[in-house]
């Protein structure tokens, strides 16, 4: 929104020098060092970072909402409309907040007083800054929900958090943002916790609001798909430190600093690379697998969420299935069927000529090795208090492998997956996330399986570190011709990585094919509902440019 | 909700059974022969025989525990052994003094800790959160019995102004039954005063790291907003189940108590009791105070669906 | 490594150095009682009963004329067997239980009714009644008190179990092929140590607390016995005649209550980083 031509607009805010240090009395740790940026009238100002790059720090400091017990700001200024909060009185901070500059943040299942009403919660705003009379606040409340696309204010007003989805609670976190005007919104990840759908009606409204009523927004987010939506303008920072600024194309297109470059180039877009060879021999069949969860209480019906509904799915060697679908889709359930941990679901899955038993404790130990999973969350997939050569080992030596030859063949695969066979010796809370995933990758394939599931493998990590996982996972298909079952929520990664992609929701197959065929001309409604959420698919990351469609290719893009 | 209640006081049946069958069990397997002690020294083994079979001693167990369970839910518990007299008018008799010293207890208990526990919270780190804290420590650590002498010690032989032991009744007038009840509640009162003010201020401090803290602040309302109108409220569950415990332990607490104090109650008559090995009264009491720390289990679990609008949707 | 920077946190409060000082103080008073005491504890002189403070005796003698000092002193031997008696019990027992209850889903509710129902129970009367049943002795003292205490290890535990079952790290040894008591062993059962540790040391004041209330009721320890309950309960009857010889022992007693919880606290905040952050 902001034109070069024009006059210069107004700085809303302005951050000069910023420095934060953890609380210590003995040796305080640099949190953020020398940060400097302004915000501008109505626009849109995006600061990306991996984690740990200082980007939530700056907005509790501005906000004021530092953790007295472990940060502190030892310097620096920060001028809202031209006053200096770093002298204000904490009363003028208070009185500030909602009515010059609001917050909203990343988790919206646990951001609103779970045991009282939502009107109240946001008549309450309005009590703390305003003295107005009990029907005038009513009458704003509801002009507000109304705003943010909230059906049946008066219900909403009556209803409990618990009551709404995560969409529909962080709608409500945003009026109560936004209902007495400030001029700085401060947007913290508000839709990462969210449903690719979801997000982006929250990122239309957002967008909606501002236009109506001129608010400049700090959008902090770590996914350059959604910066390319909505940046008026981009502030790049790793380990506290600013690294680049400037205008959305300039940053997306002709970034300046390498560390940039990197992190613009490792945004997976979401048109998939050329078509791939044909596929081999099938190693793994679903047929009508249904696993339905039911509670029965005393008195009344049963009620009964059906997981996953007579699903049917082949998979090849060499193969990489990615498995797509948002909270609900049961992919997730889908995957713990096929390697045991979910018992009690119904049809078939053969594994070669094998009929697999439902649970793993009944599957036999030669099954069990032919099915190997990786999962979401790497800080807690190793168990920390055993080293890794023991964790990595675990797998062989339960049916009776000598420890020498296990210690030689997880040596071979820390290799492989690009790790000194030193770290055997070493324990989990020593290496970082993407360490760590890699760790549990060798501790997968030692087992030479048919069949690994990679479980939203790289969902928790860092865009630079989830590109390298990636190649690793192609990599290692390459080598050892295994299938994998990639889950995640993410399509412009399936697209990335996958031979076939499958769509789901509710539970079903909704989609299945090659990517160039999903995401090119998908035939439901839903899976193009999901080509045109996934944020940033106008740009090609890679190529720092626009997208352009390729010559004869039908854009299922709009 | 009616329907809830119901679930609730069902799944509280095998509970009570098991509590019923571990005293019933325990008594049984007691060395020593009731019908023999009733009897008396000097009977003849005719004589014990027949009060043996009077008592319904000589059935096998489980009929005998049958024929009790049956007792008991008619009001009948039976009659004690030594006395003789029925169960049900020795508990009417000495109920007074227990519930009295119970309910003020709780109640100067619940008037001191809440707020205390809530202001060293408020104010965590500071020297008022560090008093408090020492202070619970030291509260909970010294027994019932050694805080009540060294009461007694200071205020009734030092200084003189409180009655060194006794019990009276409202009908004998209002401040002499206060002013005897004074040093046992005080006594009592301490542990329980220190772990529930430890944990009222655990409760807050956790109340106060959640996210909807964060969202009351962002939205510019002072520290005793928070405090008052978030944290308090959703922190009520927690210190209301620790009420419920703290509850069902005060009666171990008020055995001693009336110990000490030489007060004719509940207490002490479980203690006389056992110790003569009267069954009768054994069982029914204990069974009692079970009921009694059951259901008000049972109150604090409606109370939360008060409370709390998550539970049961 | 990880270890070394707890046991500095624990050590790194003055108030927790004085506490573990003064523990030592009370095991090497159990130790070396018959060196520390001026005579034998049970020795009865009727004709120097209740005596007040001298040189001959210390803190005085009590109405058998015995000793006050020594039997303290001696008193210290039976609260320490018994709290290490009851924790060693409890926590065996409650591991199993709760390791059950956790693990498998068809034992659970029948172990956790169970331990409802001994809970349900006031701790106090349901030690007495067990011991009432046994006889009294040391034995079925340390039995009667450590058997309301296995339900709350047995929670403990049992709440552990449930939510480390879920682990990523669990679930990928399940993958693996390793068999449920390894998984147990070398998973699950190693995160309740540190809270084991904590709960260990209040269940150990709670016993020695339990004890001496027993034994104060005249439903303990035999009562020539000295233990530090026997010696209020013998005292009681004379307070206001030498207050001495309920105060002395009952501070003792305090004293060793309090800095056992003392250190229980220290130990928390040492080995949970969330509960440390509140404190």
């Amino acid at each position: 929104m902001t034109h070069p031509g024009n006059e210069r607009p107004e700085t809303v805010l302005s951050v000069r020098d910023l420095c934060v240090e953890t609380v210590s009395r003995s040796d305080p740790r640099p949190i953020l060092k020398s940060v400097s940026f302004d915000v501008y009238a109505a626009e849109t100002l995006c600061i990306v970072g991996e984690s740990g790059s200082g980007k939530s720090v700056t907005a509790f400091s501005v906000m004021g909402l530092l953790p007295p017990d472990a940060l502190r700001r030892s310097g620096g200024r920060i001028l809202l409309n031209g006053r200096d909060l770093s002298t204000a009185r904490p009363g003028e901070i208070l009185a500030l907040r909602a009515t010059t500059m609001s917050m909203v943040f990343q988790e919206p299942m646990t951001a609103l007083n779970p045991v009282r009403r939502i009107g109240e919660q946001l008549d309450e705003v309005i009590r703390i800054h305003r003295s107005l009379p009990a029907a005038q606040r009513r009458e704003m409340v509801m002009k507000m929900l109304t705003e943010v696309d909230l059906p049946d204010p008066p219900r909403i007003y009556r209803s409990y958090p618990h009551e709404l989805s995560g969409g529909q609670r962080q709608r409500i976190v945003i009026a109560m943002a936004l209902i007495l005007e400030p001029k700085l919104l401060i947007a913290d990840e508000p839709t990462t916790a969210l449903d690719v759908t979801t997000q982006k009606q929250i990122l239309h409204l957002m967008k909606e609001l501002q236009r109506v009523h001129g608010t400049s927004v700090i959008f902090i987010t770590h996914d350059f798909g959604v910066v390319a939506e909505i940046a008026d303008r981009i502030l790049v920072m790793r380990h506290g430190v600013t690294i680049e600024n400037g205008t959305r194309d300039q940053i997306l297109a002709a970034p300046a600093d390498p560390y940039t470059r990197e992190l613009v180039a490792s945004v997976p877009g979401i048109h998939p690379p050329a078509p791939l060879p044909p596929k081999h021999d099938r190693v793994l069949s679903l047929r009508n697998v249904s696993k339905t969860y039911g509670t029965r209480p005393l008195f009344g019906r049963p009620r009964l969420v059906h997981a996953l509904s007579d699903v049917n799915l082949d998979v090849h060697r060499d193969e990489i299935v990615g498995i797509v679908g948002e909270s609900g889709s049961g992919k997730s359930t889908l995957a713990r069927c096929v390697i045991g941990l979910v018992e009690g679901w119904t049809g078939e899955i053969r594994l070669g000529d094998h009929l697999l038993e439902d649970a793993s404790r009944n599957r036999s130990y030669d099954i069990k090795q032919r099915l190997q999973i990786v999962f979401q969350d790497p800080y807690r997939s190793l168990n920390p208090r055993r080293r890794i050569g023991a964790s990595l080992m675990e797998g062989l030596t339960n049916f009776g492998m000598a420890e020498s030859q296990a210690r030689r063949k997880v040596a071979e695969v820390l290799e492989i997956v690009g790790l000194d066979s030193s770290v055997m010796q070493r324990y989990p809370h020593q290496f970082s996330g993407g360490q760590r995933q890699r760790l549990c990758l060798a501790r997968a394939i030692v087992m030479e399986p048919e069949i690994l599931i990679a479980d939203e493998a790289v969902s928790a990590l860092d865009v630079t570190v989830q590109g390298q996982v990636l190649d690793l996972l192609a990599d290692i298909k390459r080598r050892t011709g295994v299938a994998i079952l990639f889950i995640t929520h993410d399509l412009r990664v399936a697209a990335q990585i996958s031979d076939t992609i499958i769509v789901m929701q509710h539970g079903r197959i909704v989609e299945k094919g090659t990517p160039q065929q999903v995401i090119r001309s998908p035939r439901e409604d839903y899976t193009r509902e999901l080509i045109q959420s996934a944020p940033g698919a106008h740009w090609d990351f890679r190529n720092f440019r626009p997208f352009v469609a390729e010559p004869g290719a039908e854009p299922a893009v709009s | 909700m009616l329907s809830i209640i119901l679930k609730r006081l069902a799944a509280t049946i095998p509970v009570l059974l098991v509590v019923a069958i571990v005293i019933f069990s325990i008594l049984r397997l007691t060395p020593g022969d009731p019908a023999a002690i009733v009897a008396g020294d000097g009977a003849t083994v005719e004589q014990i025989e027949q009060i043996r079979r009077h008592m319904g001693l000589d059935q096998p167990i489980p009929v005998q525990f049958y024929r009790w369970i049956t007792a008991v839910l008619q009001g009948d518990f039976g009659t004690s052994l030594i006395s003789g007299l029925p169960v049900s008018d020795m508990v009417l008799d000495r109920m007074g003094p227990t519930i009295a010293i119970t309910l003020y207890t709780i109640l100067y208990t619940v008037l001191i800790s809440v707020p205390v526990g809530i202001l060293s919270a408020w104010r965590r780190g500071k020297p008022v959160d560090k008093a408090v804290t020492a202070a619970s420590v030291l509260g909970f650590s010294v027994p019932v019995f050694i805080t009540a002498y060294l009461l007694i010690f200071l205020f009734s032989m030092v200084l003189g102004w409180l009655p060194v032991q006794g019990y009276r009744p409202l009908s004998d007038g209002l401040w002499d039954h206060l002013r005897h009840l004074i040093l046992p509640i005080a006594s009592l009162g301490t542990i329980y005063i220190a772990l529930v003010t430890r944990f009222v201020r655990s409760s807050i401090i956790d109340t106060l790291g959640e996210d909807y803290i964060r969202t009351a602040r962002a939205k510019g309302l002072n520290e005793r907003g928070v405090l008052l109108h978030h944290a308090l409220t959703n922190a009520a569950v927690p210190i209301l189940t620790v009420i419920g415990i703290t509850i069902t332990m005060l009666i171990g607490g008020v055995v001693v108590t009336e110990s000490v104090f030489n007060i004719p109650g509940l207490g002490r008559l479980v203690v006389e009791a056992i110790l003569a090995k009267d069954f009768t009264i054994i069982q029914a009491l204990i069974v009692l105070f079970s009921v009694v720390d059951i259901f008000v289990n049972l109150a604090i679990d409606i109370l939360y669906r008060i409370v709390d609008p998550r539970i049961d949707s | 490594m990880a270890s070394q920077s707890k046991l500095h946190l624990f050590l790194s409060s003055w108030s927790t150095r004085l506490a573990l000082a003064m523990i030592v103080i009370v095991v090497l008073m159990a130790f070396l009682a018959p060196w520390l005491a001026s005579q034998d504890p049970m020795f009865l002189d009727p004709s120097v009963r209740l005596k007040k403070p001298s040189a001959a005796h210390i803190l005085g003698t009590d109405a058998y004329g015995r000793d006050l000092y020594s039997r303290i002193i001696y008193g210290s031997r039976v609260s320490l067997m018994v709290g290490t008696g009851v924790l060693a019990i409890s926590v065996f027992f409650g591991v199993i239980l709760g390791a059950l209850a956790g693990y498998f889903r068809a034992l659970d509710s029948v172990i956790m009714r169970i331990m409802d129902g001994i809970m349900a129970i006031p701790a106090v009367l349901l030690a007495i009644a067990l011991v009432s049943v046994s006889g009294a002795s040391l034995t079925t003292v340390i039995v009667a008190i450590a058997v309301p205490e296995i339900p709350r290890v047995t929670r403990l535990v049992r709440s552990i179990m449930l939510s480390v079952r879920s682990e990523p790290y669990v679930e990928a040894a399940v993958t693996l092929g390793t068999s449920p008591l390894k998984i147990l062993l070398r998973h699950m059962l190693p995160n309740t140590v540190a809270p084991l540790i904590v709960q260990g040391t209040y269940i150990f004041a709670a016993a020695v607390l339990i004890e001496a209330i027993l034994s104060f009721l005249g439903a303990g320890i035999p009562p020539e016995v000295p233990s530090w309950g026997n010696i209020i309960a013998d005292g009681r009857s004379y307070f206001q005649l030498l207050p001495g010889l309920v105060l002395y022992p009952g501070i003792v007693l305090s004293l060793t209550i309090l800095t056992i919880n003392m250190l229980g606290d220290a130990a928390r905040d040492a080995l949970d980083p969330k509960l440390a952050a509140r404190n």
